[in-house]
Formats: structure tokens, C-alpha cells, sequence
């Protein structure tokens, strides 16, 4: 017997409807207690009238009963949509307590679907994620992989794992057996071939965690160049922020701006905003660290200025991190005369401000380059959990490939083995037999 | 006629349960059918190969008779995975299966404390849910504190050639139709398994010189740790086995057969085993495989009949015939036993704990075949496990369980007791995860502690695997005390044993892991261990090899152990888990485990239900902790 959870689905707050769901062995009578009715059917809406115990009515609102296991948390469901407002719902979720349902926990319907095998621990993390989510990106993906898209990729990834470690193992455990005589190249083919695919994987992910938790934006640039005025330009475009004094917005965490589908997250804006003096000490140790923390580097010179020794050194740093980082170059104060030699800003993205234009220019430019990680078909890895999980797999997979050449097969397999219980931890956990199942299946074996 | 343990039943379980209840000092009685047929090998004439003959050095290990008999029986040994790593080498004899059934009969009639009596076990007698006893087909009425049922193919054995079915617990022996029925009356759950054996042809009508010989090693490895490996080594006579391949025309007349094959018309209703198929079902499953390996091997040391391992069948004996003949150099065989499928009851083995006594009958133990499993290892392994454990519990103490890190043995049980089997077990390496701690070569070490405490083990055997382990220590210490710098003199020592020049400091435990660091190097590298021999500087060599993996094992196995103390909170809700899956719940609410620990060890629960189990805890601890 599973006890029946109750819960109001919708938000708090006024919205001209609300949900009271309800999850468990007792939802269906419940629910035909609260409406008088003599039966629902499923997977339909009835429109009728909600009382309380004493008769008195509550509401009139739709009620559609979905039948377990075909349902979320695999268990009876029920949802009595009813007009919004506070008082309704909570006075029919109070109804549905007295009748012998509980006040569902935080997250328990989710949980519930987990425990009940309705959804895998993958799609969990993206329920309990998109409710939170922060930008249309990040909504988007999640709801990808709340139909299991991760799962489809993780269970396919570890049926291949599964072979390859079912072709080792045959071949230890059948020693006399008559193989095939390329088995071992086979696997050394099959396993190059998913490794590249899961770092492919998990390069996709790391370049466009923007997507997940907003691209991280550094502006770097000699003191005086105008950073701060760009930032201040840059939140503007997104809410009326208005200040000449640096240090106005010092208070917040974080400095957020939303642009189309995407979420910016400013990267060491206190450092933009630092007196002259403090810069020149720690200017470009900390500029290092602006960029590595970074998705998109924005550097900014200064055009009425000729390049000094300070400009140079950013300019290697650029340099030096132009294959891992999307930069943006940005020569401000065009409006003045031009002193500094922008030859070299054909490499990035180039822009010209002037001082009272807008930063809509760079906007533009940064939306470009966040418009261009959204197309890639790429799995998406949602959680630093998932991440670490399929890391520890390609490291495990690349520490295989010695053993496997030098025919040391339990190592090889003991490698392989690790791999496999990496993946299934984003999804399931890992069942020993279903390598001697695959085992069977794919040999004809045994004396 | 009073006994302290009766064990029914004369296979490979049955003789290291006997010997193990006597040689601890209780008095036994073995039942068996026929007396002659003690200790018989039905089905091919080998001992051991891989995972199996770790069972047969852990058996040995802890007092176990299987690797002494194979040893003096043996006319062929083998190391499986020479070239592959230790950890999965295995060794293998083919024997002279006449010889071991005499050895073995020899042994259990001359061991004091054991008796053997040839009669059939028809009932169990049972008092107040407890075994005390056993009547037999002659109304003979034997009690004992503990009995061991070791029937093997016997319990409502049917044997199947074609359309031909006898009952027979063995080709032409009497079938057990009764004992059964005793089980039933316990409310043991009992089922139906199949396997099978492949036809024996006159040795004298075989063309050996068109198949390819395949010698036992130069250097012959005995089983057992109490032979002398030496003089083993120097005396032992070997024959060869040979090699022969079906082909098409094999295939197509199977094919033709299917109609006619027990396998497939439904006369056969028990699972057989997926790993060890018959022809018939090969060729059916595998249609596109243009042939599959036959290995044609001797039975007596006298080879004047072999054994056609790989054509395993229950197919009518005309198409048995023709099968043989299509095959190159047994083109004018002469069959001399039909291959033949018998079908036996076995109970689940999830009925039993890991002592291998039964929950629902008190004092009833239960080892080999009858539990689901297939092979003579395999068998024997319990049958001692039990033995012992029958012993143990006379005397009050506690049960005599191998963890799963500790022993192929304790995989082997703890598989079968928790997750029952649907059809006949067999061990394989890959069932063992820490199967790099569980080599063939350390199993003494291992192991021998236990078998000695028993009274298993000889003192001296004792005092030997003690030296051999301070040894090994003492070896692993000077590896472990050494690392290097890129300097020039070590470089040239590198070069001067063909190893591959450093650029970092490395440790010498990193050097003798490499593929290329070979047992002759390590003498080089380490003068001082020239006064260790042979074999312990191999062991060396080994344990440095794998160090690191091994060190990783252990790390998991601290951790599971840390995790299986969790407690589960008092009156927990197994319902709020249902998802598993309802047959786990229910064994969760029945038995209330304290532990995840308890949890695991109920038959049916699985280490990814332990591991969702866990996670539940955990998530429950949180949310109280935020509370």
C-alpha cells in the first residue's frame, strides 16, 4: 500500500487557475468523494462541482483522472483544476487532507516517478532543474531531456560498454574457444569510437554550459579604458540602472542580463569597477582569472590611446587563449581621434563604440555567438554530477587502451568496468548480469 | 542407527561433504544409489579451466579433496590464459575418469568417521519443521542432526535420446522419484532444469592423425598446494587431446533434424544452460557460424574411448551417428554411449541462507545440482561449504560464510542464495568483480587459514602457506621502500634490461607494473630477492603488477562495507520504495533488515536495489537534517 499524496501544483499567487494534485492508491476515491461523482473516466476532463465534507460547494472545476501506472508517478493520479486565487485551492487541497491524503514533500511526485521506474535519475535532475530554470536555453534543454533524451543516449552509450566489456570477457572466460580471430580489433575500433563521441559529448557540454547556467561574460581592458561605462551600458540594456557613480551595483552578487533566449552572467564586475591604483597592482593576474572563468572574453581598448606595454600584454593574452575562449575585441571612444593600430583585430570579433552610443553593437555581437552554441544537436550533460560522471568514463576509457593493446584483458576490463558504472549513474544504476546476458547473446559459446 | 550428519548422495558434493563432516570429528553416513558410481564423472573427463579451477585451488585451500584426486587422476594439464593476465589464468586436467572414481571411492570407504551404504533416499523425516532423519527405498530408517542432500540429476532424473525418454538419475541408474515429494511437503519451491552430455565414440575408429593435437603443458601444474609441485612436474604422464571442427554438412543434417530433437518438439520442458548449449541449439541460434570446435578427449589413461566435447545432444541415435561420421577423422566412427539431455528437479536456491541450510527446514543443508548449479567445481565448492556449515551448527557456532572479495566460493554462494538462478549456474570469471584479488595462485593464501581452523588443513601445509605469505610480504616491502630518479646511472640500468628509459621520479611498484617487466628483470632490479624461489618472486611480481587496481578494489570493497553498516531507520516505510520492484518490498517488510548490510543479504535483492535502497536513506536523512 502506498499512502496518497496531495498537493497544489500551481504557483502561489493569484493565476485564474489553479491544480491540486493528487498521487496514490486513494486519489480516484478521494477525488469521487470531493466531486460526488460515481466514477471518472480516464484520461478525460469532467467538469463538476467540488464540496466539501459538509456539503457545502467549494468550487466548480475540472477534473481529469489519470490512471496508474500510465501516469507521472506511476500511481493513480488525479488533478482538480479549479479557479486561481489563494483560498479556493487551498480549501480544496484541505478537503482532499480530511479524506486521507498527506501533504505531499517538496519534490516528492518527482520522487515518486523515480522510485516507480516512471522516470530515471536524468530526468529528475531536469524536472527539478526546469522548474528553476533561469533562461529559454536552459528550459529548452531540460525539457529535451525530461523526455529522456539523455537517457536515450546514456542507455545506448552503456549498451555499447556493455558489448565491448562482453567481448573481453568471452574471450577470457572462453579461452579455448573458437572467436572470431579480430576481436580484439574490433573492440580497439569500437572503443576509439565511443570514446570520441563521449568527449565529443562532453565538450559540447562544457561550451555551452552557457546555455544552462547563462554564458559568463569578462570584459578585460587597462584601467581607464572604459569597462566599467560598457558594463554599466551593458545592464542598462536590460534594466534602467542608472549611475555615475562606480560602485553603484557593487551590492549585487551577480550582475545578470538577458538577451533573447540566452542568460549573461557578468564575470568580476567588482574587478571592473576597481579604483586605477588597486588595477595597476593586480591588473593582469586578475584579468587571467576573468578570462578563465569566462565563456566570452570582451577586450576593450582605448582608441584615442596609442597601444602601451599594457595593451600588448592583453593582446597576448588573447592570443593565448583564442582557441578555447570566444572573443570579442572592442575599440571604444571611436569618436575621438583614432591613435590606436587595430590591424590585429581581424582575429576576433571587432567593434567599434563610441562613447555615446549604446551597447547595443556588442549586444548584438554576443548574441550572434550565443545564437551559434545553440545549434548543435550535441547531447547536453545538465549537472556538474553528469559531467563528472561521463569525465570519469572517458578518463577510464582512455586509461583502457594500453591493456587492451598489450592484451592484458582484466585490466582492460576492470577499466571498462569502471566506465560503465560512471555512465550508469546518470541514469540506473549498473546490474553485473546484463554483461553475461550480452554475453550469451552475442557468442555461441561453450563446449 | 544414529549419525551426526548424513550426507545423500556420492557425486562431487557429496564427497567433500562427507569428508569434511568426518574429518571434523562427526560421524557420517553417505547414502548413495550405487556405490560403484561414487565420485563418477557424467559428463566430460576434465577437472577445472576457468573460474573453475579457482574453485578447485580454493577447495583445495580450505581442505577440500577434488585437487588431490585430479592430481593422481589427471592425464593432461593445462593453464587456460597463460598468455593473458594472472588473474585470469586457470588451470585445467583432463582425467582418467576411471581412476578418479575408484580414487575417490578408495578415500571415502578408508576415512574413519565416514561410512558409506548403498541404498536410495526416499523421505526425508521431518519433526516440528526440523530434518532429523532420512528412510531409504529399503525401509531402512537412518536419524541424524544434519542432513546434506547432494542428488545431483537425480531427483525425478529423465533421461531423453530422440523420442526416447527412460527415467534414469543417470544414463541406465535409477532415478530418485520419491525424495521430491519431501520437498514439496516442506514448501520448498522446486523446479525443472535441463542439461546434457555428449556421445562417447571407441577410440580405435578415430583418425587422429587429420586433427590437431593439443598437448598438455611442458611443465605440468599440479591442482592441489599440498602436491609437490616438482616432482609433479618431472613424473607426470600426459596424452594428448585432439581438435575437430563440424561443418556444413554436420549443420545441414541437424537442421534437417530439428523436428526430431526433444530440445525443440517440447518434449523437454527444463532450462538449460545458455554457456554450455547443445549442438542442436548452437547450429539453431548461430546459423550463419560455418563451424564449431569439437575437442575429442580421452576418458582413460588407456584412450580406448573419447569423449566428443561440443557435440553435446539429445538428437535421435541415427542422426547421432550420422552427425559423428560427417566429421573429419571420425568418418567410420563407432558411437559406443549415445550423448543424451536428462531433466532433474532442484530447488531455488534462494531458499537457503548462505550456510546452505534451508530457511523452511531447520538442519537440512543443501549442496551441487540440486541448488541450480552445473559442474563438478562448482558442486564440490558447496558440498564443503555445507559440510562444514553442517558441522559448525551441530557445535553451536557460527556459520562458515566467504565474502564475495574473498573467494569464487563465496561469489558462487552468495549469487546463488540472493539471486536464485534460472538456469544451471556456472562460475566465470567475469561473475567476481574483485576477481583481481582472486587469483588461482593465492587461493592457499587466501584461504588456508580457515581450512586449518577446521582441522581441514594440516599444521605443516599451514606453516607453509604462512612462510610462502611473510614471504611474498617481505618482497612487497622492498618494492614498496624503492623509487627513482631520471638519473644517468639508473637510466643505463634501464637500458641494460631493455626496459624504457624515465623522465620522472617513478616508483618501483610503476616499473614492474609495465607489460614488459618480466619475472627475470625483477631479480636484476632487486638482487636480494635471487633467496626467494621461483614461485614466490612470481607472486612478487604479480602483486606489484597489479597494486594499484588491487588498491582501488579494496578502496570500493571499505567503501561498500561502510555503506552496507547504514542503518535503515526503525520503522521504515519499504512501501515509499515500491518502485523496485514488489517482490523486494515485501521481503523488506517480512524481514524488517536493520541494515543495508541485513538488506543485501535477502535472497532476491540486488546491488542496484541495495544502491536505490541507499539513496532513499540518504535523501530521508536530508530532509530531516534541513527540518
Amino acid at each position: 500500500m502506498n499512502d496518497t499524496i496531495a498537493a497544489i501544483a500551481t504557483a502561489h499567487g493569484i493565476g485564474s487557475i489553479s491544480i491540486i494534485r493528487i498521487s496514490g492508491d486513494d486519489a480516484l476515491s478521494i477525488a469521487k468523494r470531493v466531486s460526488r461523482l460515481d466514477s471518472l473516466q480516464p484520461r478525460h476532463a469532467t467538469l463538476t462541482s467540488i464540496f466539501d465534507s459538509d456539503d457545502d460547494l467549494l468550487d466548480e472545476a475540472i477534473v481529469i483522472y489519470f490512471e496508474g501506472p500510465r501516469s507521472f508517478t506511476a500511481e493513480d493520479i488525479i488533478e482538480i483544476q479549479c479557479h486561481g486565487g489563494h483560498i479556493v485551492a487551498q480549501e480544496i487541497l484541505k478537503a482532499t487532507l480530511r479524506l486521507g491524503a498527506r501533504l505531499a514533500d517538496p519534490g516528492e511526485f518527482s520522487k515518486r516517478a523515480f522510485f516507480n521506474g516512471r522516470i530515471d535519475l536524468s530526468e529528475a535532475e531536469a524536472i527539478a532543474q526546469l522548474i528553476e530554470a533561469k533562461s529559454e536555453d536552459a528550459a529548452k534543454i531540460l525539457a529535451k531531456q525530461m523526455k529522456g533524451s539523455l537517457r536515450g543516449y546514456v542507455e545506448d552509450v552503456r549498451d555499447q560498454l556493455l558489448e565491448i566489456v562482453a567481448y573481453s570477457e568471452v574471450t577470457i572466460d572462453y579461452a579455448e574457444e573458437d572467436l572470431p580471430q579480430d576481436l580484439i580489433d574490433q573492440i580497439t575500433v569500437r572503443l576509439e569510437r565511443l570514446s570520441e563521441s563521449l568527449s565529443r559529448t562532453l565538450q559540447a557540454s562544457r561550451s555551452r554550459a552557457g546555455l544552462m547556467q547563462g554564458f559568463k561574460v569578462a570584459i578585460i581592458g587597462k584601467p581607464n579604458v572604459g569597462k566599467s561605462s560598457l558594463l554599466n551600458a551593458m545592464l542598462n540594456f536590460d534594466r534602467a540602472i542608472v549611475s555615475d557613480i562606480a560602485g553603484t551595483t557593487r551590492d549585487t552578487i551577480e550582475e545578470q542580463i538577458r538577451v533573447g533566449t540566452h542568460l549573461i552572467r557578468m564575470v568580476d564586475t567588482a574587478g571592473i569597477r576597481e579604483s586605477g591604483d588597486e588595477i595597476e597592482r593586480i591588473g593582469i593576474e586578475r584579468s587571467i582569472e576573468a578570462i578563465e572563468e569566462s565563456d566570452i572574453v570582451v577586450a576593450l581598448f582605448d582608441a584615442s590611446r596609442a597601444e602601451d606595454s599594457e595593451d600588448s600584454r592583453i593582446l597576448e593574452l588573447l592570443e593565448k587563449y583564442g582557441d578555447e575562449k570566444e572573443i570579442i575585441t572592442v575599440l571604444n571612444k571611436c569618436d575621438l581621434q583614432q591613435r590606436f593600430d587595430d590591424s590585429f583585430m581581424q582575429h576576433h570579433t571587432p567593434l567599434s563604440l563610441n562613447s555615446k552610443e549604446s551597447a547595443s553593437a556588442l549586444i548584438e555581437a554576443l548574441q550572434k555567438i550565443m545564437d551559434s552554441k545553440d545549434h548543435s544537436d550535441e547531447m547536453m550533460l545538465i549537472s556538474t554530477r553528469q559531467i563528472h560522471a561521463v569525465e570519469s568514463a572517458v578518463q577510464e576509457l582512455s586509461d583502457a587502451v594500453i591493456p587492451l593493446s598489450d592484451q592484458e584483458l582484466e585490466i582492460f576490463s576492470f577499466h571498462m568496468n569502471e566506465a560503465i558504472h560512471a555512465i550508469a549513474s546518470i541514469t540506473r544504476p549498473y546490474e553485473h548480469d546484463e554483461m553475461l546476458d550480452k554475453m550469451f547473446g552475442s557468442f555461441c559459446l561453450g563446449k | 542407527m544414529n549419525y551426526d550428519v548424513i550426507v545423500v548422495g556420492g557425486g562431487h558434493a557429496g564427497i567433500e561433504a562427507a569428508l569434511a563432516s568426518a574429518r571434523m570429528g562427526k560421524k557420517t553416513l553417505m547414502v548413495s544409489i550405487l556405490a560403484e558410481q561414487v565420485g563418477a564423472t557424467s559428463c566430460n573427463p576434465a577437472v577445472g579451466g576457468l573460474a573453475k579451477g579457482h574453485l578447485v585451488r580454493e577447495l583445495d585451500a580450505l581442505g577440500g579433496e577434488m585437487g588431490l584426486i585430479t592430481d593422481e587422476a589427471g592425464i593432461q594439464f593445462r593453464i587456460l590464459n597463460a598468455a593473458k593476465g594472472p588473474a585470469v589464468r586457470g588451470t585445467r586436467a583432463q582425467i582418467d575418469m576411471d581412476r578418479y572414481r575408484i580414487i575417490a571411492r578408495n578415500i571415502i570407504l578408508t576415512t574413519p568417521n565416514l561410512e558409506l551404504i548403498q541404498e536410495m533416499v526416499d523421505d526425508l523425516l521431518v519433526e516440528e519443521g526440523a530434518v532429523v532423519g532420512v528412510r531409504t527405498n529399503l525401509l531402512n530408517e537412518y536419524k541424524a542432526e544434519r542432513v546434506i542432500l547432494t542428488t545431483g540429476t537425480f531427483l525425478k532424473g529423465v533421461v531423453h535420446i530422440g523420442e526416447t525418454t527412460q527415467e534414469s538419475g543417470r544414463f541406465g541408474e535409477f532415478a530418485a522419484n520419491k525424495l521430491s515429494q519431501s520437498l514439496l511437503d516442506a514448501d520448498l519451491r522446486v523446479g525443472r532444469l535441463k542439461t546434457g552430455t555428449c556421445p562417447r565414440v571407441d577410440s580405435s575408429t578415430i583418425d587422429f592423425s587429420v586433427m590437431e593435437e593439443q598437448a598438455g603443458d611442458e611443465v605440468p601444474t599440479p591442482f592441489s598446494f599440498r602436491t609437490d609441485r616438482v616432482s609433479f612436474g618431472e613424473e607426470k604422464k600426459q596424452l594428448p587431446c585432439y581438435i575437430a571442427y563440424t561443418n556444413e554438412e554436420t549443420h545441414t543434417l541437424i537442421e534437417g533434424n530439428f523436428h526430431r530433437a526433444p530440445l525443440f518438439t517440447g518434449q523437454i520442458e527444463g532450462v538449460g544452460p545458455r554457456y554450455c548449449p547443445s549442438i542442436e541449439d548452437k547450429v539453431n541460434r548461430f546459423r550463419d557460424k560455418e563451424r564449431h570446435h569439437l575437442f575429442v578427449e580421452p576418458q582413460t589413461f588407456e584412450n580406448t574411448e573419447c569423449y566428443i566435447n561440443g557435440m553435446s545432444t539429445s538428437l535421435p541415435p541415427d542422426v547421432q551417428l550420422e552427425m559423428v561420421h560427417s566429421v573429419r577423422g571420425m568418418e567410420n566412427a563407432k558411437i559406443v554411449r549415445y550423448g543424451y539431455a536428462i531433466e532433474y528437479d532442484y530447488v531455488d536456491p534462494t531458499e537457503l541462507t548462505h550456510a546452505l541450510e534451508t530457511k523452511k527446514v531447520k538442519n537440512l543443508f543443501l549442496a551441487g545440482q540440486i541448488n541450480g548449479t552445473t559442474g563438478y567445481e562448482e558442486a564440490a565448492a558447496q558440498g564443503l561449504m555445507a559440510g562444514i556449515n553442517a558441522v559448525l551448527s551441530i557445535e553451536g557456532k557460527e556459520p562458515f560464510v566467504l565474502r564475495r572479495d574473498e573467494a569464487y566460493i563465496g561469489v558462487l554462494i552468495d549469487d546463488l542464495v540472493t539471486k536464485g538462478t534460472k538456469e544451471p549456474y556456472r562460475m566465470f570469471t567475469s561473475r567476481a568483480e574483485y576477481r583481481l584479488l582472486l587469483r588461482e595462485e593465492s587461493a592457499d593464501i587466501r584461504l588456508s587459514g580457515y581450512g586449518h581452523d577446521f582441522g581441514l588443513i594440516a599444521n605443516e601445509t599451514y606453516v607453509q602457506t604462512e612462510k610462502k605469505r611473510e614471504q611474498i610480504a617481505e618482497g612487497m616491502a622492498i618494492v614498496n621502500a624503492h623509487s627513482y630518479t631520471p638519473n644517468k646511472e639508473f637510466i643505463a640500468f634501464l637500458a641494460s634490461i631493455d626496459e624504457d628509459r624515465i623522465s620522472d621520479k617513478i616508483t618501483a611498484q610503476q616499473i614492474i607494473a609495465r607489460k614488459s617487466f618480466t619475472l627475470d628483470k625483477l631479480t636484476q632490479l632487486f638482487p636480494e630477492m635471487e633467496k626467494f624461489d621461483a614461485y614466490i618472486r612470481e607472486q612478487i611480481l604479480i602483486e606489484a603488477k597489479y597494486a594499484r587496481y588491487v588498491e582501488k578494489q579494496i578502496e570500493d570493497i571499505e567503501k561498500m562495507k561502510q555503506n552496507l553498516h547504514v542503518k535503515i531507520p526503525v520503522g521504515f516505510d519499504f512501501e515509499t520504495v515500491k518502485g523496485l520492484s514488489k517482490e523486494i518490498i515485501e521481503k523488506f517488510e517480512k524481514f524488517n533488515p536493520p541494515t543495508l548490510q541485513a538488506a543485501s543479504q535477502i535472497s532476491g535483492v540486488t546491488p542496484a536495489a541495495i544502491d536505490i535502497l541507499h539513496i532513499y536513506i540518504k535523501m530521508g536523512q536530508k530532509k530531516k537534517n534541513r527540518k
